[in-house]
């Protein structure tokens, strides 16, 4: 395994009390894996990102417990100069928006020799001549001319293929993409998607892809974690996900999105209330918006349970069941 | 049908700063179309396609260069004050950011209230009773008039503002991607209101949005714009079985499908490049750069926009031969 996260948690320090903002969430991801992290606003899939490259703000938020292991080496235990060049040389990160993250006094071409020659030590010919070689394995079309070019004289799509080539300019065993996609056109985003997935099989990079597309996800991950509330509720891999789920709220998350191809004369069907309503649940968080919820629901906490292999769910109910018979069923121990 | 409102070679040009040489950007370029009474009209495209200028022009909130609007057989540029408030009355603007479109110091209720009050719509017993009323029609009970908009998730903001929109019962709805800001699970909620209230209050509307998913589920016709021109337009059905623009077709094979099978079995026609910067208007039309089926002809000569099928337009040299073979 490339990576291993053992439950991970993250606490937000506030005025009424701690929140936590990632509970105890684990998984492991292979070389060359592509995983979806699937979730709504505010399920701390982002959190989770910006845990495993340490890079929470100083104020506030903490990790409280677990741990990360990115290649035999211990994230959590790393000094800062440690995690310094762990991050954009074993772990790197594209950002969601391409044009606020790129310095914007600084060309292009020299955001990415920086890495190189921070990371590899390489001279700032040998820098250049690489730079050069990513921007072409990206697609940056007029390569040369665009190593000189500032990130407002270039698209947001542009943008974004710098990212990328200063992300994985150190070949990264890991590539975080948080909504990598989000802030650019449908035409555009097809083309960075393709780009991500290529990226992950030619040089076996492992890819955490963060979205709440669940369309991109169907495309071009492996396996898929669906996030509720700081918490991994499901888990399988893609085509499992899409064939059967098993959570009632990747089930409501699955059929509520709108499809070019099905139900175009049909209300859509809607997961009700919010996320909101789910703060301060003893119980299972998802359970005051679940169709499925019986007693135990709201008073016991359900953990990630294998179903089958490789498929694991948090969830009392057995939703197949309780759907065929009409009634939740809770599922056998 | 008889159209409610009815535009004619409508362009807006902006100047990029203030020499005479200074570049033009040409946000609109020769709009043509009617919006029938009673239809709800889907308008989609990239960003800086001029989607949201073409909305802004029809309710008054921007002027344009040239060309003209009609709403109800009312020109926009020859009507005087007291049409122009009734104008403004029959047709309101739903935003797509309900975070920045309410006033944070203001409570829901008062919001609504000076809205009314503005457009003359009642004494204050009558807005009082209405804007229960339309909080009732939007979802939310008469208890949210007392709250901050700060109070309230990002859904409920966006039905108070669609609350706002439809309190002085208008005729006319502009929704520029009123749910592009929202969650999955609440995306749904609002598409579905939206839906209701459109057959309801036989509202017409003009919906804007990039993505053609939520426009399948809201609209009966399609116009899909391009660089400031509309390249397609067709009944949704249409547009969806038989596109006949290459830019139709990359943007409906771009759109991703939730289900791993359909998706591994797509071969997805990916365009080449981005939209092109608006203020270097190449000659001839404006998508030859990235079309995959573009000839001499397309370098050349803009293409006229036409109609090839009933109630089916488009703007292509090569619509009559489609290259169907990039497709799935």
């Amino acid at each position: 395994m490339v990576l291993s996260v053992r439950d991970l948690t993250v606490e937000f320090a506030g005025e009424a009390g701690s929140m936590r903002a990632v509970d105890r969430v684990s998984f492991d991801l292979a070389s060359g894996e592509v995983l979806g992290l699937v979730g709504e606003s505010g399920c701390g899939k982002s959190t989770i990102a910006l845990a495993l490259m340490r890079l929470l703000p100083d104020t506030g938020a903490s990790i409280t417990a677990g741990s990360v292991v990115l290649d035999g080496q211990s994230l959590l235990d790393l000094d800062e100069p440690a995690m310094r060049r762990v991050r954009g040389g074993a772990a790197a990160m594209v950002f969601q928006d391409a044009t606020t993250s790129l310095h914007p006094l600084i060309p292009a071409g020299r955001q990415v020799t920086e890495v190189l020659r921070q990371h590899l030590g390489l001279s700032a010919a040998a820098a250049r001549a690489r730079a050069l070689q990513l921007f072409r394995l990206v697609g940056i079309a007029a390569p040369e001319r665009r190593l000189n070019a500032y990130p407002h004289e270039l698209s947001g799509g542009m943008c974004q293929r710098v990212m990328i080539a200063i992300a994985i300019a150190c070949n990264p065993k890991l590539l975080l993409a948080d909504e990598p996609t989000t802030a650019l056109d449908v035409t555009v985003q097809a083309q960075i998607l393709e780009l991500i997935a290529e990226i992950g099989r030619a040089s076996g990079t492992a890819v955490i892809l963060i979205t709440h597309d669940l369309g991109v996800v169907a495309g071009m991950t492996d396996r898929v974690a669906v996030m509720y509330a700081g918490a991994i509720v499901e888990t399988a891999t893609t085509d499992r996900i899409f064939a059967a789920a098993s959570h009632p709220y990747t089930l409501g998350l699955l059929k509520s999105v709108p499809r070019l191809d099905v139900g175009l004369d049909e209300d859509l069907p809607v997961i009700p209330g919010s996320v909101e309503a789910s703060l301060g649940a003893t119980g299972c968080r998802f359970a005051p918006r679940c169709g499925y919820a019986v007693e135990r629901c709201s008073a016991e906490r359900p953990a990630l349970a294998e179903i089958s292999p490789g498929h694991r769910v948090a969830c009392w109910v057995d939703v197949a069941a309780s759907s065929a018979s009409g009634q939740s069923r809770l599922r056998a121990a | 049908m008889t159209a409610l409102a009815e535009i004619r070679d409508l362009r807006k040009e902006y100047r990029l700063g203030f020499s005479a040489h200074a570049p033009v950007l040409k946000a609109l370029d020769g709009i043509d179309l009617d919006i029938r009474k009673g239809e709800s009209l889907g308008l989609v495209g990239e960003s800086g396609s001029g989607k949201s200028t073409l909305g802004r022009c029809l309710v008054g909130l921007q002027t344009q260069s040239s060309g003209r609007i009609r709403f109800d057989g009312i020109d926009s540029a020859s009507a005087d004050r007291g049409q122009r408030r009734v104008l403004r009355r029959r047709m309101q603007l739903i935003f797509q950011d309900p975070y920045s479109a309410l006033n944070p110091r203001m409570t829901v209720g008062a919001t609504l209230g000076e809205h009314l009050c503005v457009q003359r719509f009642g004494s204050r017993a009558q807005i009082r009773t209405r804007i229960v009323e339309v909080l009732e029609l939007c979802g939310l009970s008469a208890a949210h008039a007392a709250r901050y908009p700060h109070e309230m998730s990002g859904g409920q903001r966006q039905r108070v503002v669609i609350a706002r929109a439809i309190s002085t019962a208008p005729d006319f709805i502009v929704a520029d991607e009123p749910v592009s800001a929202l969650d999955v699970s609440t995306r749904a909620q609002i598409i579905n209101l939206l839906r209701h209230l459109q057959s309801t209050l036989s509202l017409t509307s003009l919906f804007i949005s990039h993505d053609l998913a939520v426009v399948a589920h809201t609209c009966q016709r399609i116009a899909v714009m391009y660089l400031g021109r509309i390249v397609e337009l067709a009944p949704r059905d249409d547009l969806f079985r038989t596109p006949l623009h290459p830019y139709t077709r990359a943007l409906l094979s771009a759109v991703p499908i939730p289900d791993p099978v359909i998706e591994r079995g797509r071969t997805r026609l990916i365009l080449k490049g981005e939209p092109p910067d608006p203020t270097l208007m190449a000659q001839g039309c404006g998508f030859h750069p990235r079309c995959p089926q573009a000839t001499e002809r397309c370098r050349m000569e803009a293409p006229a926009f036409r109609r090839l099928q009933p109630g089916h337009s488009v703007a292509c040299h090569h619509a009559e031969t489609p290259d169907r073979s990039e497709i799935s």
